[in-house]
């Protein structure tokens, strides 16, 4: 069912760059949330920011030469109450997918995604309900510090003219690639990422992740439209569906998608602490036990090197390897199944059932990760790459959290929020039984247990499982957002439309 | 050999005005399906599920009734028990505070003491019927779930690991010949019945999407049995996604949304969950669904291993029942996970069956289950929700309880 059909180039030149790109070049990026407080104004702002968004156009197919790639990049995602404020009818609305409309604080998202007790939207800095409405988000990239500032400056006195779009208070964010690739807890991060089959020729069909093409099913995923008489210059492309002809219907969502953010915080010390705990109940109080403890968690050691191709130690030189299967691991001896990587990606083997069935199913759930790091670290990541010693134990078991904030701005890319962000958190992540487990959720993403039913990771080893005490929470939700991610064509159309 | 799990289902219209303070009562049970309260509530109507030893599952739903008339609704009780009917209705009995609080508000019921003839007289049989795993009692399971949490509980205490079980296993062919053999008597029996045509058109369209089984693999290629080719690749769903769901024929039973929240719902709320849906069957095509269910029916029987129904293993119990004089199609399912993963993995296990099922209810997408978001709203559509659902294992998983089999 896959459709490989490439990309035009007319296409590329619509799709915002942050969809085909994760800009690995470019590691300074600034989150700034914005609220439209007149319609008016705010479609103004769209029109006029609308010219410096970047398109996937220079990306090329993955392999472009530095100097292809785009200097410095500027999107945007829109939520829903966006799209209210700048004064998109109710009827268009309403042909959004239900989960966007509700938006990611909504209390059936909620329930779905897990986000409860310090992780409700209630506690959020953003995108809650005790917060100010987080309208836009527009996302700048820059290869240097100097750059980032001078695009935060133009972007701040863009906002500052327009009058009705307005910078959020305290939502300005940070956001970095570090030179390790580390995230927080000190595992390289952002290794297996679904390649798009109309950039690269193979891979995860195009519709998974861009509106207007195949899905995984052969069919293109249900897009947003607006009524022929609203659809005036700069017009939108025509929706050419059967079931919809002679309705003339503009398609608003082609060549767009729908983004997530999440800000999750990392409670590092508290992470390593538990490892520090359990390793010594295990009779061995000792860092490799302790970084054999959080890369069964993980699922790759903190070089990145998957445990199914290193199962003993870790290997730098496999740090980028993603070329692997679980065939040859079913009860989870070498990659646990209530690992991090085997529940987000469970590849060929998603229990109980077939591999072929397993490749297909996971192929339908998968998510581009766009996500950077937060704050501060609080060690250098580069110590869990060399080998383990009573040094690095004593670091690490001594580890305090010094009350700075950090974790990682998460984003995904998907066709569609419900039945891959929100499948993935809900049927993989959060469920105890995954794969025929008991009592394990996903011990790095996982959202608050009930007291009564603790969460422990479970450890299958030849001689017996070895099962952890209780989960600890290390993540926190801090904010949270449903975007679409428009065409430039859409962003246009949305930035010029008069109301009727 | 113990004897499979039996399902019974009954069908009682509702007297006149009874439906609200019946769906009170019902949903008050719900709530407190644990009898956590039962204190509390002492002059409350009351199931105290919880004693019961033989029920698997149970639930109470009411059904619009549109063949009596447009106000009319009947009450929908289907249960899963162990051992035999007379003592499942003497439980079912014994465990309810006041029978008539709920029978009572059934036409036809006349007291207690003639609950079983009550319950002869409006029970259905299934047309099609899925048990995981056929030789497993209430009693069997919870003693196994009881096993691993005290060898798992000794070691989350300092006590020796517990041996992790493959849950891989698989009954041997020769183990399963006994039961496969009386195949061949049901296929002449619905030759007989629903006519060749309608037999070999349906089971065709089931085995299209089985290519991953050698045997079908063969029949597919011989006879060019394939997935047909999307009519579009665009999807037929509504455009407007807060749109109500509408009537599709004329008796169609579309049930108003359920309040958002109501526990009795408990769907992708723990690990097990129900579905209940009623669709409307094209007059023109009811041998069709007769010969479909009747494969459905023969191959769960004979054929399915343990834990699998054509490859899916998210079902605890299923069944299908052609209802009011072949005018509707009930489906009653008590499944493991999501109501989104549940049917993501039946579309993928078995797209073309999925078709060959409802194709002939009126509503169905053009291009069937392969337009999925549109086959979830047909589905979301004409699910009606539980005011009452007990689970006496609801914890567990089907693959929980193959893998405590194996240990």
């Amino acid at each position: 069912m896959t459709s490989a059909a490439r990309l035009t180039d007319e296409a590329l030149r619509d799709i915002q760059g942050v969809i085909t790109s994760g800009y690995g070049h470019l590691p300074f990026a600034a989150y700034l949330f914005v609220t439209i407080t007149d319609a008016d104004d705010g479609r103004q702002w769209l029109s006029r920011i609308a010219d410096s968004v970047t398109s996937s156009h220079r990306r090329g197919n993955g392999h472009s030469a530095p100097e292809d790639r785009p200097p410095a990049a500027v999107n945007i995602g829109i939520t829903a109450s966006g799209l209210r404020a700048v004064g998109l009818p109710d009827e268009v609305l309403r042909t959004f997918p239900v989960e966007f409309q509700d938006g990611i604080a909504s209390d059936e998202r909620s329930r779905i995604l897990g986000d409860s007790g310090t992780s409700a939207p209630e506690t959020w800095e953003i995108g809650g309900p005790r917060t100010e409405p987080a309208h836009a988000l527009l996302m700048l990239f820059a290869a240097d510090e100097a750059t980032l500032a001078e695009m935060c400056r133009t972007h701040r006195a863009l906002l500052a003219s327009s009058g009705g779009a307005v910078e959020l208070r305290g939502g300005f964010q940070r956001g970095f690639r570090p030179d390790t690739f580390a995230e927080p807890f000190g595992f390289h991060d952002g290794i297996a990422q679904p390649s798009i089959a109309g950039l690269s020729g193979h891979g995860v069909p195009t519709g998974e992740f861009i509106l207007g093409y195949d899905n995984h099913y052969g069919l293109m995923p249900p897009t947003p439209v607006v009524p022929r008489e609203m659809n005036a210059a700069p017009a939108l492309p025509p929706l050419d569906s059967p079931y919809h002809a002679g309705k003339q219907l503009g398609d608003l969502g082609r060549n767009g998608s729908y983004l997530v953010y999440r800000k999750l915080q990392q409670d590092v010390a508290g992470f390593w602490q538990f490892m520090a705990r359990e390793a010594t109940r295990d009779g061995g109080a000792d860092a490799a036990r302790m970084v054999w403890l959080a890369s069964k968690c993980v699922g790759r050691w903190p070089s990145g090197a998957p445990l199914m191709l290193a199962p003993d130690a870790d290997n730098p030189g496999l740090a980028d390897r993603d070329d692997f299967f679980y065939a040859d691991d079913l009860d989870g001896l070498r990659c646990p199944l209530g690992s991090h990587i085997r529940r987000t990606n469970p590849r060929d083997v998603l229990k109980p059932y077939p591999r072929e069935q397993s490749l297909s199913m996971t192929e339908a759930h998968r998510l581009l990760r766009r996500g950077r790091a937060y704050g501060a670290p609080l060690f250098d990541a580069s110590v869990l790459r060399h080998t383990p010693d009573a040094e690095l134990f004593k670091m690490l078991a001594n580890l305090q959290d010094d009350g700075q904030p950090r974790g990682v701005h998460f984003f995904c890319v998907n066709a569609s929020l419900k039945s891959q962000f929100e499948f993935v958190q809900q049927a993989w992540c959060n469920n105890p039984r995954f794969g025929g487990l008991n009592d394990n959720v996903d011990p790095l993403t996982s959202s608050p247990c009930p007291p009564d039913s603790p969460s422990r990771m479970t450890i299958p080893r030849q001689d017996g499982a070895l099962r952890t005490n209780p989960l600890p929470q290390f993540v926190t939700v801090r904010a949270g957002a449903y975007m679409f991610l428009p065409s430039l064509t859409a962003l246009r159309f949305l930035g010029s439309r008069l109301p009727r | 050999m113990t004897r499979a799990p039996q399902c019974l289902t009954v069908l009682a219209p509702i007297r006149p005005d009874k439906e609200s303070g019946l769906r009170g009562v019902l949903r008050a049970i719900g709530d407190d399906i644990k009898g956590k309260d039962l204190a509390a509530g002492r002059t409350r109507p009351h199931i105290a599920f919880v004693r019961s030893r033989h029920i698997h599952f149970a639930r109470f739903a009411i059904l619009n009734d549109p063949d009596r008339g447009s106000n009319r609704s009947r009450l929908l009780f289907t249960s899963i028990y162990d051992g035999s009917l007379d003592a499942h209705l003497d439980e079912l009995t014994s465990i309810t505070s006041d029978m008539n609080a709920i029978w009572g508000a059934c036409e036809g019921y006349t007291g207690a003491n003639d609950f079983p003839s009550f319950v002869s007289a409006c029970a259905q049989e299934p047309a099609a019927y899925y048990i995981a795993f056929r030789d497993e009692t209430v009693e069997s399971i919870t003693r196994a779930i009881d096993a691993r949490r005290r060898g798992q509980s000794l070691q989350d205490n300092g006590g020796p690991r517990v041996r992790i079980a493959s849950n891989g296993r698989r009954d041997s062919w020769l183990r399963r010949a006994p039961r496969a053999a009386p195949i061949v008597v049901d296929l002449v029996r619905t030759v007989v019945r629903s006519g060749f045509g309608h037999v070999f058109h349906g089971t065709s369209q089931i085995l299209a999407s089985l290519d991953r089984y050698p045997l079908f693999r063969v029949f597919n290629w011989i006879t060019r049995n394939q997935i047909p080719p999307l009519k579009s690749h665009y999807s037929s769903l509504v455009l407007d996604q807060r749109a109500p769901f509408e009537s599709l024929a004329p008796g169609d039973e579309i049930p108003t949304r359920p309040a958002a929240g109501s526990p009795a719902l408990r769907e992708d709320a723990v690990a097990q969950n129900q579905l209940t849906v009623v669709t409307v069957i094209d007059p023109a095509h009811l041998d069709r669904v007769r010969a479909v269910m009747a494969a459905i029916d023969s191959y769960a029987r004979r054929l399915a291993p343990s834990g699998s129904l054509i490859g899916i293993s998210t079902i605890h119990f299923a069944r299908w029942l052609v209802i009011d004089h072949g005018r509707r199609l009930l489906f009653v399912s008590d499944y493991d996970g999501s109501w989104e993963s549940y049917i993501d993995e039946f579309a993928e296990m078995i797209l073309t069956g999925l078709d060959a099922i409802w194709d002939t209810s009126f509503g169905m997408p053009p291009d069937g289950a392969r337009d999925l978001p549109a086959f979830k709203r047909f589905l979301r559509s004409h699910q009606v929700p539980s005011d009452l659902f007990f689970a006496a294992y609801p914890e567990e998983t089907v693959l929980n309880v193959a893998t405590d089999r194996a240990q």
